[in-house]
């Protein structure tokens, strides 16, 4: 996944998001009010509560599966079609335009097909970790394919979400990852990174300047006005 | 990262529908449903909607208004 991958101490860590989703909100909230509409991309989220706010403001806006293969398709320069232009190539090329029909590519490869048959037991499946046990595993479905796969070189788990930082908290636990394989360095690689569920109250690690804590937004001046 | 296609509220669906046929009486290949059944997509999204219902109400949330919308 790019420069992340390849520097990974610039990631933010799963507990983070705890800090990070208030002030997307806040931030959202306040486009709302200046007229700048505000879209979520897949790997915001998932069913907290601040999802609905941010994927568009009603009772019934909220993140509703990864619709690689369903809705969105992505192509590579040298013609290679994935389910989403985001994916790594290895695990998600279908085909490649040039040698194949794209309703060939899209009806016939498992690779364009794997987001079909939510309400299958193949829908969920692929589903591991917390992800397994969510109560929305059903409809969420490990949230963006992309996000799990760069960190564990398989989707179905994914550590970047709001819900599960705060269920974590709630149970005194926090997560973090670490690298353990860098990548390859070909175009759409990934590295793989480990997961490590920890008590919420162990001393944060030594020599992260990086690390994000509400405490840390600079906010305007107007803004802060506006909240006081 | 793709900007989201993917929670489009049930009010703005997408412009293109899934069982739109073509004129040659087939039917696109895309988009197409993740789901099988539409009563089963409708029992996960009545669901999910329930229990965001319930997260932001014990959340300490209190500025946020949604348009109730059916």
């Amino acid at each position: 996944m790019g420069n992340a991958a390849d520097n990974s101490e610039i990631l933010l860590q799963p507990y983070e998001l705890l800090d990070l989703y208030p002030m997307i909100a806040r931030v959202t909230e306040r486009a709302n009010q200046e007229g700048v509409r505000l879209q979520a991309g897949n790997n915001i989220g998932y069913f907290g509560p601040y999802e609905r706010l941010l994927r568009g403001g009603t009772a019934w806006s909220f993140w509703q599966g990864c619709n690689a293969g369903l809705a969105t398709l992505g192509i590579e320069a040298d013609g290679a079609i994935k389910g989403c232009p985001s994916l790594p190539t290895t695990a998600y090329t279908g085909g490649n335009i040039r040698e194949h029909s794209l309703g060939k590519i899209i009806e016939e490869t498992t690779e364009l097909r794997f987001n079909l048959g939510a309400d299958t037991p193949q829908g969920t499946a692929h589903l591991w970790g917390f992800c397994k046990t969510c109560e929305f595993a059903e409809l969420c479905r490990g949230g963006c394919s992309w996000t799990a796969h760069v960190f564990f070189d398989k989707r179905g788990n994914n550590p970047y979400c709001h819900h599960r930082a705060l269920t974590q908290a709630k149970n005194g636990m926090r997560e973090r990852v670490f690298l353990q394989r860098r990548a390859d360095g070909n175009p759409f690689d990934n590295g793989e990174f480990a997961l490590v569920e920890e008590p919420i109250n162990t001393p944060w690690i030594d020599n992260d300047p990086l690390h994000f804590t509400a405490d840390l937004i600079q906010w305007t001046q107007e803004w802060e006005a506006v909240s006081q | 990262m793709i900007m989201s296609s993917d929670s489009i509220s049930l009010e703005n669906p997408p412009t293109t529908d899934v069982n739109q046929l073509l004129s040659d009486g087939s039917y696109p290949l895309l988009p197409r449903r993740a789901w099988n059944s539409h009563l089963a997509y409708l029992r996960a999204i009545f669901k999910a909607k329930k229990a965001l219902d319930r997260i932001e109400r014990e959340a300490p949330v209190s500025s946020i208004n949604y348009v109730q919308d059916s």
